[in-house]
């Protein structure tokens, strides 16, 4: 009886309970603006997502203003490129799509969708579907849902979305659906809670989550909370591997869309997320006792967000689908759908 | 950037070129000089953990100097970057275009992602871009044994590995390979890594490729039974006994009320745990559910 879990250890009686606001914003500024330290060259080639985690999960915390908006600005329009419409990660690096929702995500959270260019920014994403109504992320075109995700993401954030064609859009994502209930990247892929979110985000964004019947929904709903582990609380990505707080984003954000945020156990995972602060440095890494990073803080936090643990005065309400603060989703009336 | 800096990326690269194998750890530099990197009889090459930094700063500051755009300078710089920083696409991009003119040589460029996989068995851009380059070299050149090799060396040397399973769906897909023979490449890879749930999923992919029917389950069922009668305390088992309950339902033409039924009665002869508790959980809300409830 009782047989382990592959999960992780977590002494609760010794871990940090409260949740550290100040070290965060602190940790998030820093990082900001280490540019001479190795991890930051090393990182390059994601860095314009790196700076949305991070604007973020500022916002989160009510602390944006503690940030150079404009130095960030300035760095957004020079990752932009004309050539083709779409942002890269860094400058002199090759734009791709998943870059160009991060710039997006953060023109409109620091309100500068002035400085898009619509027409071109559509163009763009418009020649990366293909015939089967999927999304290929970059000029050398391999497929994955995630690009799907980004591509509706970044069209309703700019109120574009009948750029693309959305049915054969749609068909794509219900093809990646395994009878596990899960989606994976592609077609017959194995499920993963990433591409999950992804697929879920994307039928809610295109209001068609109705593509879904009531057994799928529930068999999805069922295999995601079998993502939290017994002993420690934290939620991993696929059976077997051990816990990871982004996955408190990924697998809560599609509970969430689907409702049923009520079948994780809520203390368990706050009580999990709150662990893997790090109390010396700030941020929030993979699982205790591991190095903090921006992305782990962010999904940590948002993580909270979705599940309440704090009041909105501390941790503001997160959109589910877009991962931006719901305050300015209601400001710019983006409509989406949850069952 | 001097010349100096050059010829030590120039030298790392050739190193990385000769190499049949490539690793980092750490290397003791002194006053007089810095050491980046050990190489033993040209056939294995030791990166120095400790010298990451200048040497990424470096190849950064070449691949985007406008004094080292010459193709074979590119070829050297990128080649280096991508030793250390795997996952950067944009110096992928700049060797997929160097391949289209020719300036790579595809079997040598293969040659160098099969090494670079030993190292980084879970990278995703270099699954990408073999694949890129395997649909540039044409459908008939690819060694099917090759590849499927290299997707059991890479799932071995990394659990539940994502990317190199996709790769292996990808191969089966694009070079036509036989199911059964695969099924059974399968069980045996199985046998040795028991606990791997990405080799189940794909298990379970390559039986919904297949024309199925009750017997072919009920097989699967008892190749289940048999590892569950000695392994009971593996998730992965469980998971895929789910997994095949869930592809069996999807007939129509199989009775499902039995198939449960069935179900629950023969895992009764397993060894109760926290997993067959849970699988037993699974079934009778499967038995019971009108939809709604499906979990309490």
């Amino acid at each position: 009886m009782g047989t382990p879990q592959r999960d992780v250890k977590v002494n609760y009686s010794e871990v940090q309970k409260d949740l550290l606001i100040e070290k965060h914003c602190a940790f998030l500024i820093g990082y900001g603006r280490s540019h001479n330290t190795y991890e930051y060259g090393a990182t390059d080639y994601l860095r314009m997502s790196g700076i949305y985690w991070l604007c973020t999960c500022l916002d989160l915390l009510h602390s944006l203003k503690l940030i150079d908006q404009e130095h960030i600005i300035d760095y957004i329009q020079k990752c932009y490129d004309k050539n083709s419409g779409g942002y890269s990660p860094c400058p002199n690096h090759d734009p791709h799509l998943l870059y160009t929702l991060s710039a997006v995500q953060l023109l409109v959270q620091l309100n500068r969708t002035d400085l898009i260019d619509k027409q071109s920014l559509c163009s763009y994403i418009k020649q990366l579907q293909q015939d089967d109504g999927s999304f290929i992320g970059d000029q050398w075109g391999e497929i994955d849902t995630r690009f799907s995700f980004c591509a509706v993401a970044c069209l309703k954030l700019i109120d574009s979305l009948d750029t693309i064609d959305i049915d054969r859009a749609t068909n794509f994502i219900m093809s990646c659906l395994n009878f596990d209930g899960g989606f994976g990247c592609i077609p017959g892929a194995e499920s993963h809670a990433g591409q999950i979110y992804c697929c879920l985000g994307f039928l809610s964004l295109v209001q068609r989550l109705d593509n879904l019947d009531l057994s799928t929904r529930n068999m999805l709903a069922w295999w995601l909370c079998e993502r939290q582990l017994d002993k420690s609380g934290g939620l991993n990505g696929r059976p077997e591997k051990l816990p990871d707080v982004c996955y408190s984003w990924w697998v809560l954000a599609s509970l969430k869309i689907l409702g049923k945020i009520q079948w994780i156990n809520r203390e368990k995972l706050s009580k999990f997320i709150l662990a893997s602060q790090d109390d010396e440095t700030g941020g929030c890494s993979d699982r205790p006792g591991n190095i903090p990073d921006p992305f782990h803080t962010l999904f940590g936090i948002a993580g909270l967000s979705l599940l309440n643990t704090y009041d909105e005065n501390i941790i503001r309400k997160v959109n589910p689908v877009l991962c931006m603060p719901e305050y300015i989703i209601q400001k710019l009336e983006i409509k989406m759908q949850l069952l | 950037m001097s010349i100096t800096n050059w010829s030590l990326i120039s030298l790392l690269s050739s190193s990385i070129e000769q190499c049949k194998s490539i690793e980092f750890m750490p290397l003791t530099s002194t006053d007089e000089y810095k050491v980046y990197c050990c190489c033993e009889e040209n056939i294995y090459l030791c990166l120095n953990i400790l010298e990451i930094k200048p040497i990424v700063n470096l190849c950064y500051s070449f691949i985007f100097s406008k004094d080292y755009q010459q193709d074979n300078q590119l070829n050297i710089s990128t080649r280096v970057l991508l030793c250390y920083i795997t996952e950067c696409l944009t110096s992928w991009n700049i060797r997929r275009r160097l391949l289209l003119s020719r300036i790579i040589n595809i079997q040598e460029e293969l040659q160098f992602l099969d090494i670079l996989l030993n190292l980084k068995p879970k990278s995703e851009q270099l699954f990408r871009y073999r694949r890129w380059i395997l649909k540039q070299e044409g459908i008939d050149k690819v060694s099917t044994n090759k590849e499927l090799e290299l997707c059991d060396r890479t799932a071995e040397k990394h659990f539940i590995n994502y990317a190199s399973w996709l790769h292996r769906r990808w191969i089966i897909q694009y070079l036509n390979v036989n199911i059964d023979e695969e099924l059974e490449r399968n069980r045996l890879w199985l046998e040795n890594n028991l606990s791997d749930s990405s080799g189940y999923s794909f298990r379970a992919h390559l039986l919904s490729k297949k024309v199925l029917d009750e017997n072919l389950i009920r097989n699967e069922l008892n190749m289940n039974d048999n590892m569950l009668e000695f392994y009971y305390d593996r998730e992965s088992l469980w998971i895929y006994r789910q997994t095949l309950i869930f592809l069996a339902m999807k007939f129509e033409m199989i009775d499902k009320k039995q198939l449960l039924n069935k179900e629950l009665d023969s895992i009764k002869n397993i060894q109760e745990n926290f997993f067959s508790n849970k699988y037993s959980r699974l079934l009778n809300t499967l038995l019971s559910s009108d939809g709604k409830q499906f979990r309490t």
